[in-house]
């Protein structure tokens, strides 16, 4: 029954030598990962409105800046780049929501254990996929943060212009790709652990909007630990990356200021937690 | 090949599978049979490293699935409807799964022709009929060309015309020389599509074999009597060896002796018969007999359906 009966055509036959050569690879996951990623729907839809977002109110803000500024004769460069960046603030949930979705999608549809049956070392699959996902975020972040500049050109006023020649601008600009990949990382790794995908983005959107505001209101209590906490709190943190030093910071001589390296530092360092939980929970879990 | 030593899974306090050891020779289609809960698709996903044993373990091809560098050229598994994200189209969907081992759309392509998914290839998976989900998850199981294939449940909920597909394509496959497991809880399925048999039910392995000798070593056949004399007549067929049954007044199944010999018994002793049928068991008969104190869950209803098909 079971015997090889008489030799047939197979039109699949003749394909089999070239798949035979194929192992998994971690360039083979990235690859993998990254046609996963582009062929959803939900990828563009959270990338466009995340550049949309950061363009939309970087135009808002630089009108706001243009009226602030006027009678100022310098010293207001920090506001361009404020101006800028601020649509970060748009684009960290529209990421948060695309990098939750990334993973805790799979889990809902079932497509983890396909994923997990074609590769099974769950780590390399797990940390390709976030790396896909940051370095996709970060492209866009950047993206964003150039067409908000360009937008923005003709609103700012000549004492508020940033400069592309100005090396800060640079750091600003890429501050920015950076924060919102790690953002897009943090929501992943709450995604990986809770697997589910309403959970993840409420969980990433109530650290980055609800807590802060938690810490506001203590503070304001009388409680001035509360807004030392508060520095440290994920997106405090890591919006210094985009931080550029100049009259803004005078009107926070209560806060601690952290610079920008520490400040990123900081937020990755959440992301490093909430990813190693993560990456231990999905290789201990059954999928 | 795959092996399975003295496998076991636990949930919490409840044990799906319990400690079973299995071989499934290559170049055979081997049926994996049991009722719903039975332990089934939780081996199959011990089998392909989704779901890690309590103790024992299970191998394919002499490792563990995860040790293998390409896996999907070692096994093919289609573990359940629709393991795929409802947003992508099928193509896409198998193109990310063939680029894990490097393979590309030309492979994809092939097993797109072969499974006939030419024409929704492009369409988002979310909107495929049971059948055609059925239809990508060989597909994707194929993508590697794997000698071993896993089917779960490969004909359930398919209409006629996708159970007509399934068997063709697992006959298929098997006469190119490949290793089939395929579950089901329907024994008629078995019947037409495997060669050797293992049956579960709840966590243990009940019997293995070739299909026929499954059959034949559980129930044997059966002789339904029916006779006025019938309470009499079981009296004077007593003895070793044979058991009898009533399934209703003036009924009578006897196991253990030919019809021959009862309608001789029922002559001797003056008792009239009305019916005398030699009953050959088919699968269906075994399974139920085989599995009938191991289903999980049966109602009252069924226990009654079960003696009545053994009588039948």
């Amino acid at each position: 029954m079971s015997t090889i009966t008489a030799p047939r055509a197979r039109s699949d036959r003749s394909g089999a030598a070239a798949p035979a050569v194929g192992r998994v690879t971690f360039p083979h996951l990235l690859r993998s990962e990254w046609i996963k990623l582009v062929t959803l729907r939900s990828t563009w839809w959270t990338l466009g409105l995340t550049v949309l977002g950061m363009v939309g109110v970087s135009a808002i803000f630089a009108s706001a800046v243009s009226s602030m500024t006027q009678g100022m004769s310098g010293g207001a460069g920090s506001f361009g780049a404020s101006a800028i960046t601020f649509g970060y603030f748009i684009g960290q949930i529209t990421v948060a929501v695309l990098g939750a979705l990334a993973i805790s999608g799979e889990y809902s549809t079932g497509m983890i254990r396909s994923t997990m049956a074609a590769a099974p070392r769950r780590l390399d699959v797990i940390s390709a996929k976030a790396l896909v996902i940051a370095l996709v975020v970060f492209a866009t972040g950047v993206v964003g943060t150039l067409l908000a500049w360009l937008v923005t050109l003709p609103i700012l006023p000549d004492v508020a212009a940033v400069s592309l020649a100005d090396g800060d601008t640079w750091r600003v600009i890429a501050g920015t790709g950076a924060y919102l990949a790690l953002i897009a990382l943090l929501a992943f790794g709450i995604g990986a652990i809770v697997r589910n995908s309403a959970g993840a983005i409420s969980a990433v959107l109530a650290i980055l909007l609800m807590l802060p505001l938690v810490f506001q209101i203590l503070g304001g209590l009388g409680q001035t630990w509360a807004l030392d906490v508060m520095t440290y709190l994920p997106g405090a943190a890591g919006e210094r990356l985009m931080a550029i030093p100049g009259p803004a910071d005078e009107l926070m001589t209560d806060y601690t200021v952290l610079s920008p390296a520490v400040g990123g530092l900081v937020l990755a360092g959440y992301v490093a937690v909430v990813l190693g939980v993560a990456l231990t929970l999905v290789k201990k879990r059954d999928v | 090949m795959i092996e399975a030593e003295n496998l076991s899974k636990r949930y919490g306090a409840k044990v799906a599978v319990n400690g079973i050891s299995f071989r499934v020779e290559p170049g055979t289609v081997t049926g994996f049979l049991g009722p719903n809960g039975a332990g089934k698709s939780t081996t199959m996903r011990m089998i392909v490293g989704l779901d890690a044993p309590t103790s024992g373990r299970v191998t394919v091809n002499g490792r563990s699935y995860a040790q293998h560098a390409a896996p999907l050229h070692e096994v093919g598994a289609l573990l359940e409807a629709k393991a795929v994200h409802t947003g992508r189209s099928a193509r896409n969907h198998l193109r990310a799964l063939a680029a894990t081992h490097g393979m590309g759309d030309k492979r994809v392509d092939e097993v797109i022709e072969m499974t006939g998914l030419g024409a929704v290839a492009s369409k988002r998976v979310g909107g495929f009929s049971l059948g055609m989900g059925q239809r990508l998850g060989i597909a994707a199981a194929m993508l590697g060309d794997p000698r071993t294939l896993i089917l779960d449940e490969p004909v359930n909920g398919l209409d006629p015309e996708g159970v007509k597909w399934v068997r063709t394509m697992v006959r298929y496959l098997a006469d190119d020389g490949r290793t089939v497991f395929l579950s089901s809880h329907l024994m008629s399925e078995m019947a037409i599509t495997a060669d050797h048999l293992i049956v579960i039910g709840r966590g243990s392995i009940i019997t293995s074999g070739p299909v026929q000798d499954v059959i034949d070593a559980t129930s044997g056949t059966s002789v339904t009597v029916r006779s006025p004399g019938a309470a009499q007549l079981a009296e004077l067929l007593a003895g070793a060896g044979v058991s009898i049954t009533a399934a209703e007044p003036g009924v009578i199944t006897v196991r253990g002796l030919d019809a021959a010999t009862i309608g001789e018994t029922a002559a001797r002793n003056g008792v009239a018969l009305h019916e005398l049928t030699p009953v050959r068991a088919s699968l269906e008969e075994a399974f139920m007999t085989l599995t009938a104190g191991e289903v999980e869950y049966h109602s009252g209803a069924n226990q009654h359906a079960i003696q009545d098909g053994a009588a039948a």
